[in-house]
C-alpha cells in the first residue's frame, strides 16, 4: 500500500513537471505579451523595462526553472495584469468552486446511483424512462439549462438569486439559495452519465454466475442485490463519479459564466482570454493536482472493494 | 443500413441530421441575411415577418445566425473526432498488437494525457496561442484521443488472444498483413459505436467554447449566440430556445443514431421475464421432484418441449444429453432460475407436493437453498469475487437455519473439512481467486449441501474440472449423498459420469426426452437408436489404432469393443472375446458419414436416427516402422514465461523436454491443465518462446516462424476462436496460400476447392462465413487450413475436446483418414485418454512440466509404469458401470480419497 502510494506521488510529481513544462515551452513560441500589457503608446524602453520586470528577458528554461522552484515552495508568481500574488486569487476562488463541484458530485452521485440501479433491477418501462432521460442528459448543453433556470426560476419566478455567490460564512441557507440553480444545471449531465453507466453495471452483475449461485441458495432479494449486486458493480459507479467530478470542476467554468460567480472557471478563462501566463499556470496546477487526487482516492477506494485489485 | 432506419428512433434522428448538414451546406442561399448583417431596429426585437426568429443584441437576424452556425459546429466537431480517431486508433492498433514496449511507452503517454484537467488544458491552450476554431477543435480532439487509444487496444488484445491470429501466424502471414486481414474490422466495429458519442460531445465542447468566446472570433455559431442569449437574459429570455434547442436536438440526434448503431451491431441482452402461472399437474405420489410435460421457451423458440422427469428420495438420477439438449434448461426453470427471456411455457414443477411454477420469489427462497442445494458448472466464475469464501458459505446458514455468525462459522469451518479441504480454516478466509478451481467446486458443494437439503441438483459438476480432480469431485458427491440420502438430480454430457454416480439415467436430445431407463439397462441394451448412437460415439467405445491380442483377450475390452457397434441394434461382438470379434463389431459400426452437413445429419429432425458417428475400422500396420531419422526433434526443451513484478522469477513452463517424432506417425501428449503440453505445442509452431534447448525438424534447425509453414501446420482446441467468425470460409482458407505467392487467384481457387473436398464439406461452403458454421463444420475448415500448405507435421491442440461426442468422432475419423493418405505427422496434444489412445501410435504423459512416460499407445495407456499415468488412467471415466465401479476401486485402493 505504501509503496503504491509513494509511486503514484511520484507520478504526479512528474506530470506537473511535464506539463507546466510543457506550458512555458509554447508560451516562448508565441509573440512577446509585453505590448499588450503596457500598452500600444508604450515607448520602447518602457517596453523592454516591463520585460525586464517580468523576467521575459532571461531564456526559458531559467525562467521555468525559477518558477518551479517558487512554486515547490507554494509561491506561484504575481499576475501580470492585476499584480496579485497567483496563490492568493487561487485561494480566494478555490472555495467557491470546490462547493458547486462538490455538491454536484454528491447530488448527481446519489440520483444517477439510485436510478441506474432501478432501471437495471425493474426493467420494463423503468429501465426505458431512465434510459430516455439520460440521452436528453446527455444533449442538452449545461449552459442552456442555466439560462432557462434563470429565466424560469429567477426572472419569471423570483425564488432564487438570478447571480452571484454567497459564501458560507454568510449563512447556510443564503449559501444554499446561491448554489442551487447552478449545481442543478452542471449536475444534470453528470446525473445522466452515472445512471447510464450504473445501469449497465449493475446489469452486467446480475447477468453473471455467481447471481444465479447466490439466488439458488434462497438469498433474500433485498440481501442479494444490495450486498451482492452493488457491490460488485461499485467500483465501476465509483470510477464514474470520479470522472464526473473532474468533468465538472472544468465544466463550472461555464456555468460561472451564466451565474456571474467569481470562481476558479472565471478565473481561468479571464486570464486565458487576456493571456495572464501566470495565473493561467496556476490554475493549470490545481487542475491537475485536483485530478490526481481523485484519481488516487478512487484508486484506493477500488482496490479496497475489489479483492482482486488489492492483491495484485 | 437499410435495418437500422427501419427503427422509427433511428430514421428520425438521422433526418434531422441530414436537415442540420442541408442547413450548413446551403446556408447561403436559405438564410434572408447573413450573419453579420445587423439591423437597427432589430436590437432584441421578438420574432416578426422580417426577422421570424427574431433579433439579436446587436440587431442581427437570429434564424440567418442559426443557419450559418451549423456551419462551424459540424465542421468543429467533425476536425476534433477525426482527430481523435485517427491518434487513438492508430497508437490503440499497434499498442494492442505488439504489446511490449510499444505499449507500455503509449501507454504512459495516454495515460498521462487523462489526467489532464481537459478544460482548463484547453483555456491554457487558448492563452498560449490565441482563439481560433480549427485549432482549438483539432486540440480538442487529441485530449479526446485517450478514450479512443484505451477502446481499441481494448479490443486489439482481445483479438490478439483468438486462436485465429495464431493461426494466421503459423500459416505465415505478416503482422501488418494480421492486422490489416483480421484485427482491423473488429476495430472498426468497436469504433462505429463509439464514433457517435464522441462527435455529440465534441458538439457540446465547441458550443461551451464558442459559449466562453475563445471560438473563431464574431464568427456566427450556436455557442456565441447563446453567449448573447445570456448576456440579454432579463430583457430578451426567448433568444436562449433557439441556439439551446439546436446543440441539445443536434446531440440527442445523433446519440440516438449511435445508440442505434450499437444495437443493430450487438441486440441487446433480454432481461428475466416473469414467471407464468398455470394449473398444476397431478404430483407422483412417491417422488421428491417430478418435472411433468414441462416447456420452456427463449421467446419463439422452445428449448424444452414436454419432459416428465421424477426424482425419487434418496435417488441420483443423472440427465444426459449434448449441447443444445436443453438438460440446463430444464433444471434451471425447475429451480425458477431461467436466464433471460426463458419461460416456462406449459407443464410443471412438484417438489415434494408443492407446485413450484408461478411461485413468488419469496415462496422458492424457502426452498431454494434450504431443501434444494444447487452446484454449477464453472467453480470459479460461480463465488462471488468481492466477499471471501467463508462469508459467502455462512450466508445461506444464517439466512435458512437461524443460527449466529459464530455457530454458523464453526458449521462452515467443519463443512470444509467435510469436503475434503485440508486447511479449512485458511479456504475460509480467502477469496474467490486465491483458491484453485477443485477447491472452488468444493466450496460450492459445501454450500449447497449446508443446509442439509433433501435434493442437490449438480449442474455439469465436474466438467471444467481436470480428470483426477473430477474424479475426486465425484466421490466426494458419492459419499455425501450416501451420508445423508439426499437425491441428487445430476446433469452431464459425460456418460463416464452417469456409468459412476447414476440409478437411472434420462436422455434428452433437441429439447424432448429420448429414454430414461436403470443405468445398467441404458449401458447393456440402450432402447433407442439415439443412446445406442451415443454410446457407440464415445471415444472409450472406439479401438486403439493397431488393436492387440493382449488387449482384446481382456473380457472388459472385448464388450466394450462389442458395444460400440450396438448402433445397428445387434450387439454384434457382445462377448465374443477374440479379435474377430471385436473387429467385426467396429465394422458395423459403419463409417462415418462425410455428409453436405455431417453432425447436422446425426442430429437429423426426421424420425430415426442415423446411427454414424462410430469410429472408423483401425488401422492396421504391417510390420515395423522403418526406423528412419525422425521428422521432429526435441531435445531437453525449456520455456520460461516471465511473472509479473520485477522480482518475481519467471515461471519455467517446461522443463527439459525431449521427445521424437518420425514421418507419418502419431505421438499424443497427454496431461492435465498446467502441464505444459499446450506450450510445447506452440513452442513448436513459433508462438511460445524458447528458453533453451533445441527444435530440429528433419534434421536442421526449425525454420523462422514464417518459412515454418510449409513444414508445420496446426489445429486448434477450440474451431469458434481459430477461425475469424466474421470472415468467409474461402479468405480464410486463401490465407496460407497467400505466403507462397505463386499461386494465381483461378490456383487458389482450385486448391481451395479440393481442399474443401478433403475434409468432407461441400464446394459451396467456402462462400459462408464462419459464424454461420458449427463446431464439426469449423473444426474440417480448420484441418483443411492445415493442410493448404501440404504440410508434414500438424499440431493438433485439443482438436476434438470442444465437440460433442458423435462429432468428435467423425473429426478424428477425418484426421486418420487424412494422415492415411499424405502420411502427415501428428503431435496430438489433448487431456482425454480415451481419444490420445483412440488416434496415437506413441504417447506421452506430461505433468508439471516434464514428460512422465513415453512409450508405445497401448502400454501406457493399458499398463502405465509411471505413478501419475496410472492415476491418470484410474481417474478416467468409462462410460461402463460395472467396469467404472471396478477402476474406482482400484484406484481408491491405490490413491485413497482425502474425503
Amino acid at each position: 500500500m505504501r509503496a503504491l502510494l509513494v509511486r503514484r506521488l511520484v507520478a504526479a510529481g512528474v506530470l506537473l513537471v511535464v506539463i507546466t513544462a510543457l506550458t512555458f515551452v509554447l508560451t516562448s513560441l508565441v509573440p512577446d505579451p509585453t505590448r499588450q500589457l503596457v500598452g500600444v503608446t508604450a515607448t520602447a524602453e518602457q517596453l523592454l523595462a516591463k520585460r525586464h520586470e517580468l523576467g521575459l528577458h532571461r531564456p526559458v528554461g531559467e525562467r521555468y526553472l525559477a518558477w518551479l522552484g517558487a512554486a515547490a515552495r507554494g509561491d506561484l508568481g504575481v499576475s501580470w495584469f492585476t499584480g496579485v500574488p497567483v496563490t492568493d486569487t487561487i485561494m480566494a476562488r478555490l472555495p467557491i468552486t470546490a462547493s458547486l463541484a462538490v455538491l454536484a458530485t454528491l447530488v448527481s452521485a446519489i440520483l444517477g446511483i439510485t436510478y441506474g440501479m432501478l432501471a437495471a433491477i425493474r426493467g420494463g418501462w423503468v429501465d426505458r424512462t431512465v434510459q430516455v432521460l439520460a440521452s436528453l442528459g446527455f444533449a442538452v448543453p449545461g449552459m442552456w439549462i442555466a439560462l432557462l433556470l434563470v429565466i424560469v426560476f429567477a426572472v419569471n419566478l423570483p425564488w432564487l438569486p438570478a447571480t452571484g455567490y454567497v459564501p458560507i460564512s454568510q449563512g447556510p441557507v443564503q449559501w444554499i439559495r446561491s448554489l442551487v440553480l447552478p449545481v442543478t444545471a452542471i449536475a444534470i449531465g453528470s446525473v445522466a452519465a452515472i445512471a447510464a453507466q450504473t445501469r449497465s453495471a449493475v446489469a452486467t452483475v446480475l447477468a453473471q454466475d455467481y447471481v444465479r449461485t447466490l439466488r439458488s441458495r434462497g438469498l433474500p432479494r433485498r440481501r442479494l442485490l444490495l450486498r451482492h449486486v452493488l457491490r460488485n458493480a461499485a467500483p465501476t459507479a465509483l470510477t464514474v463519479v470520479s470522472l464526473q467530478f473532474i468533468g465538472l470542476f472544468g465544466g463550472a467554468i461555464v456555468v460561472e459564466q451564466v451565474f456571474a460567480i467569481q470562481g476558479l472557471g472565471s478565473l481561468a478563462s479571464a486570464s486565458s482570454s487576456r493571456s495572464d501566463i501566470p495565473v493561467v499556470l496556476g490554475v493549470v496546477v490545481v487542475g491537475v493536482v485536483v485530478v490526481l487526487a481523485v484519481n488516487l482516492v478512487v484508486d484506493l477506494l477500488v482496490g479496497w472493494l475489489d479483492p482482486r485489485v488489492r492483491t495484485r | 443500413m437499410r435495418r437500422l432506419l427501419r427503427r422509427p428512433g433511428a430514421l428520425l434522428s438521422a433526418t434531422f441530421l441530414l436537415l442540420v448538414c442541408v442547413a450548413a451546406a446551403a446556408a447561403d442561399l436559405l438564410a434572408p441575411y447573413t450573419a453579420d448583417f445587423v439591423d437597427l431596429p432589430a436590437v432584441l426585437a421578438p420574432p416578426s415577418g422580417a426577422h421570424p426568429m427574431g433579433g439579436d443584441g446587436s440587431g442581427r437576424d437570429v434564424l440567418s445566425r442559426l443557419l450559418f452556425g451549423a456551419r462551424d459546429t459540424l465542421i468543429g466537431a467533425l476536425l476534433a473526432t477525426a482527430v481523435a480517431l485517427v491518434v487513438g486508433v492508430t497508437a490503440g492498433m499497434f499498442a494492442g498488437y505488439f504489446a511490449r514496449w510499444v505499449d507500455a511507452v503509449a501507454s504512459w503517454v495516454f495515460s498521462l494525457m487523462m489526467a489532464l484537467p481537459a478544460i482548463i488544458v484547453v483555456l491554457a491552450f487558448v492563452a498560449v496561442v490565441g482563439p481560433g476554431l480549427v485549432r482549438m477543435m483539432a486540440f480538442v480532439g487529441f485530449l479526446a484521443s485517450p478514450s479512443i487509444y484505451r477502446l481499441v487496444r481494448a479490443v486489439t488484445q482481445r483479438v490478439r488472444g483468438e486462436l485465429y491470429i495464431d493461426a494466421a501466424k503459423v500459416s505465415g502471414l505478416s503482422h501488418l498483413r494480421i492486422v490489416r486481414r483480421h484485427v482491423l474490422s473488429v476495430v472498426r466495429s468497436a469504433v462505429v459505436v463509439q464514433a457517435p458519442l464522441l462527435f455529440g460531445a465534441a458538439i457540446l465542447i465547441q458550443a461551451g467554447i464558442d459559449f466562453l468566446g475563445l471560438g473563431e472570433p464574431g464568427a456566427a455559431s450556436w455557442g456565441a449566440m447563446l453567449n448573447d442569449a445570456a448576456t440579454n437574459v432579463f430583457t430578451a429570455p426567448w433568444l436562449s430556445i433557439w441556439p439551446g434547442a439546436a446543440i441539445a436536438l443536434t446531440v440527442l440526434a445523433v446519440n440516438l443514431l449511435g445508440n442505434a448503431v450499437r444495437d443493430d451491431l450487438e441486440p441487446p441482452q433480454p432481461r428475466a421475464a416473469a414467471p407464468r402461472t398455470s394449473a398444476p399437474p397431478a404430483p407422483s405420489v412417491d417422488a421428491l421432484l417430478t418435472i411433468t410435460d414441462l416447456t420452456v421457451a427463449h421467446g419463439p423458440v422452445t428449448v424444452v418441449d414436454r419432459v416428465s422427469l421424477a426424482v425419487r428420495p434418496g435417488e441420483v438420477l443423472g440427465l444426459v444429453g449434448e449441447s443444445g439438449s436443453g438438460k440446463t434448461q430444464t433444471v434451471l426453470a425447475a429451480l425458477g432460475l431461467l436466464p433471460g427471456t426463458g419461460r416456462i411455457t406449459a407443464g410443471g414443477v412438484v417438489f415434494d407436493g408443492a407446485e413450484l411454477t408461478g411461485l413468488p420469489e419469496r415462496a422458492l427462497n424457502r426452498l431454494r437453498g434450504r431443501r434444494i442445494g444447487y452446484v454449477s458448472q464453472e467453480p470459479m466464475s460461480n463465488l462471488d469475487p468481492s466477499f471471501r469464501v467463508g462469508s459467502q458459505l455462512i450466508e445461506p446458514i444464517v439466512v435458512h437455519l437461524g443460527l449466529s455468525r459464530r455457530e454458523a462459522r464453526q458449521r462452515a469451518l467443519s463443512l470444509l473439512a467435510r469436503v475434503g479441504i485440508a486447511d479449512p480454516a485458511r479456504i475460509y478466509r480467502s477469496f474467490p481467486h486465491e483458491i484453485s478451481g477443485g477447491t472452488a467446486q468444493r466450496v460450492l458443494i459445501a454450500a449447497a449441501v449446508s443446509c442439509d437439503p433433501d435434493l442437490l441438483i449438480a449442474d455439469e459438476p465436474t466438467t471444467a474440472l481436470d480428470v483426477t480432480v473430477q474424479a475426486e469431485v465425484l466421490d466426494l458427491l458419492r459419499s455425501l449423498q450416501r451420508e445423508r440420502g439426499m437425491a441428487v438430480l445430476i446433469v452431464t454430457h459425460d456418460l463416464g459420469v452417469v456409468a459412476d454416480m447414476c440409478d437411472r439415467v434420462a436422455v434428452m436430445r433437441n429439447g424432448r426426452l429420448v429414454e430414461t431407463a436403470p443405468v445398467g439397462r441404458l449401458f447393456a441394451s440402450p432402447a433407442e437408436p439415439y443412446t445406442a448412437a451415443l454410446l457407440a460415439a464415445n471415444p472409450h467405445n472406439a479401438a486403439p489404432r493397431r488393436p492387440r491380442l493382449g488387449l482384446v483377450s481382456g473380457p472388459g475390452r472385448a464388450l466394450e469393443l462389442g458395444r460400440s457397434g450396438a448402433g445397428d441394434g445387434a450387439d454384434a461382438g457382445r462377448g465374443d472375446a477374440t479379435l474377430a470379434g471385436a473387429v467385426n463389431g467396429l465394422r458395423q459400426a459403419g463409417r462415418p458419414q462425410v455428409a453436405a452437413e455431417p453432425e447436422d445429419a446425426f442430429r437429423a429432425e426426421s424420425g430415426d436416427v442415423v446411427p454414424s458417428g462410430g469410429f472408423a475400422r483401425p488401422r492396421v500396420i504391417e510390420g515395423p516402422r522403418n526406423a528412419t531419422a525422425p521428422l521432429l526433434e526435441v531435445d531437453r526443451l525449456c520455456v520460461d514465461f516471465p511473472q509479473r513484478g520485477r522480482r518475481t522469477p519467471p515461471l519455467r513452463v517446461l522443463r527439459e523436454v525431449s521427445l521424437a517424432l518420425t514421418a507419418g506417425e502419431t505421438l499424443g501428449l497427454v496431461g492435465e491443465s498446467g502441464s505444459g503440453k499446450t506450450t510445447l505445442g506452440r513452442a513448436v509452431l513459433g508462438l511460445a518462446p524458447v528458453t533453451s534447448g533445441s527444435i530440429r525438424f528433419d534434421g536442421r534447425p526449425l525454420a523462422p516462424r514464417r518459412a515454418r509453414a510449409r513444414d508445420v501446420q496446426a489445429v486448434f482446441q477450440d474451431p469458434y476462436s481459430s477461425l475469424n467468425p466474421a470472415m468467409r470460409i474461402h479468405d480464410i482458407l486463401v490465407e496460407p496460400l497467400l505466403v507462397t505467392a505463386e499461386h494465381t487467384a483461378a490456383d487458389a481457387d482450385k486448391r481451395i476447392r479440393s481442399l474443401l473436398d478433403r475434409v468432407g464439406l461441400p464446394a459451396g461452403t467456402g462462400e459462408r462465413r464462419a459464424r454461420e458454421l458449427s463446431g464439426g463444420q469449423r473444426q474440417r475448415v480448420a484441418i483443411a487450413r492445415a493442410l493448404a500448405l501440404g504440410p508434414r507435421l500438424i499440431i493438433c491442440d485439443e482438436p476434438v475436446s470442444a465437440l460433442d461426442v458423435s462429432t468428435q468422432a467423425q473429426v478424428l475419423d477425418l484426421l486418420v483418414e487424412i494422415q492415411r493418405d499424405t502420411g502427415v505427422a501428428y503431435l496430438f496434444i489433448s487431456h482425454d485418454l480415451a481419444v490420445v489412445r483412440h488416434i496415437s501410435d506413441r504417447v506421452a504423459v506430461m505433468s508439471q512440466g516434464r514428460i512422465v512416460e513415453i512409450g508405445d499407445a497401448e502400454q501406457v495407456t493399458t499398463d502405465p509404469r509411471d505413478p501419475y499415468t496410472r492415476r491418470l488412467l484410474l481417474s478416467a471415466l468409462v462410460p461402463d458401470p460395472e467396469e467404472q465401479a471396478a477402476r474406482r476401486a482400484a484406484r481408491l485402493a491405490m490413491f485413497p480419497s482425502s474425503t
